[in-house]
């Protein structure tokens, strides 16, 4: 198997293979990627490493796919959701929305409300990956967004714990946010660095939960009760000006470890967070498996 | 958490509940072949079950009455005469009933 994560001009990719009910990493590597077309990315990947017989995972970042949490009421049909989900895309994308394919998928729901994920990607990006996948004679078996990849990870390593925990991963003077709330992906949002702060720019699914965390993790840092109900966890590195308001020791850094098994290199990979949606591909590869 | 395939199909997902009606579809079917097998070795030979000829006679008569009835109607419909003749207001003033 194969686990592909493009984004941010960044291209990570992972050679692994099922050992019992886990898997164990044989190739990891990354790269800049030298192109904006996917196909040709996928082209030059697959002669560095064959994908000839080989189910491939991939993961793309919001550059190629939009992810949406989209709330309305609870008790609705599905059609009917479906319907609200189409109206509010479309007017999200005019124009560009008759060339697009949408997924859906219903992830929370309490008495009053139902919180539904929707990934959109241009139908052309769609079938140009499989084919570039298909040519490299791979067989294109899971592609996601790469911010539930991240999901994915972050739902490990909570662990059931089902705690308020959240996942920054810095890009630029920006922070890419996402929130679980017992065991539920909750928001996804984007924080701007300043030099006093992080500020919340946007948010996208339960605002209010972001709000609640955000107010539960200040009271964490300055009483610095450990035995806090909220966790974070960082995927990448801060400027590092934030350790004046966020302390090292309140975040735990990611390091997503997998069994490695490369000849001369055994033991164990553990990579810093970026390659957080690899570790992610592969716990989806183990479902597959 | 989503779980969402963009190499599956678009609108609706959710592979988890897909993957059990998948897992209890197959169950299904490898819980018929029995049944089915059982089916056949009770299935008799030979002469057709009587159920089947009383419900041949039952459609008979009744499909002999529905024609009957047709034809009963089209030929009372023939008895009753509906022609209409049509007089000028001469021949009715001729024909009147005779009070002027």
């Amino acid at each position: 198997m194969i686990a592909i994560s493009i984004k941010d001009g960044q291209l990570r990719y992972g050679r692994f293979s099922a050992v019992g009910k886990g898997v164990e990493l044989e190739l990891v590597n990354q790269a800049k990627v030298s192109s904006s077309e996917l196909s040709n990315i996928i082209g030059t990947l697959s002669k560095e490493i064959t994908m000839e017989g080989e189910d491939i995972f991939i993961s793309l970042g919001e550059e190629y796919i939009q992810c949406d949490m989209v709330s309305m009421e609870s008790g609705l049909e599905l059609s009917e959701i479906e319907h609200f989900i189409k109206w509010q895309m479309e007017q999200k994308y005019g124009s560009l929305w008759p060339g697009m394919k949408y997924f859906f998928q219903e992830i929370r729901e309490d008495e009053n409300t139902i919180m539904v994920a929707v990934s959109v990607i241009r139908g052309s990006i769609q079938t140009e990956i499989r084919t570039a996948i298909e040519n490299a004679k791979g067989t294109p078996i899971w592609m996601e967004a790469d911010i539930f990849s991240l999901s994915r990870v972050l739902d490990e390593l909570d662990d059931g714990r089902k705690r308020g925990v959240a996942l920054f991963e810095p890009y630029g003077n920006t922070i890419r946010a996402l929130f679980h709330d017992k065991g539920q992906l909750a928001a996804l949002a984007e924080f701007a660095i300043t030099k006093e702060d992080f500020q919340l720019k946007t948010v996208r699914g339960d605002g209010e939960f972001v709000k609640k965390y955000i107010e539960e993790f200040e009271r964490y840092i300055s009483n610095n009760e450990l035995d806090s109900d909220v966790h974070l966890y960082l995927a990448g590195q801060l400027p590092p000006h934030t350790e004046n308001f966020v302390p090292e020791e309140a975040i735990e850094i990611m390091s997503p470890v997998l069994p490695f098994s490369e000849e001369n290199r055994a033991g164990h990979f553990a990579g810093d967070g970026s390659f957080s949606s690899i570790l992610g591909l592969s716990f989806r590869s183990m479902k597959h498996a | 958490m989503p779980d969402l395939n963009l190499f599956g199909e678009s609108g609706f997902q959710n592979v988890s509940k897909t993957e059990v009606i998948l897992d209890n579809t197959q169950k299904q079917k490898r819980d018929e072949i029995p049944v089915k097998s059982q089916k056949d070795k009770k299935k008799p030979k030979g002469e057709p079950k009587k159920s089947l000829t009383w419900e041949s006679i039952i459609a008979f008569l009744l499909a002999v009455g529905i024609g009957a009835s047709v034809v009963w109607y089209l030929r009372y419909r023939s008895d009753v005469k509906t022609t209409i003749t049509e007089l000028s207001i001469e021949e009715f003033h001729n024909t009147g009933s005779g009070s002027e």
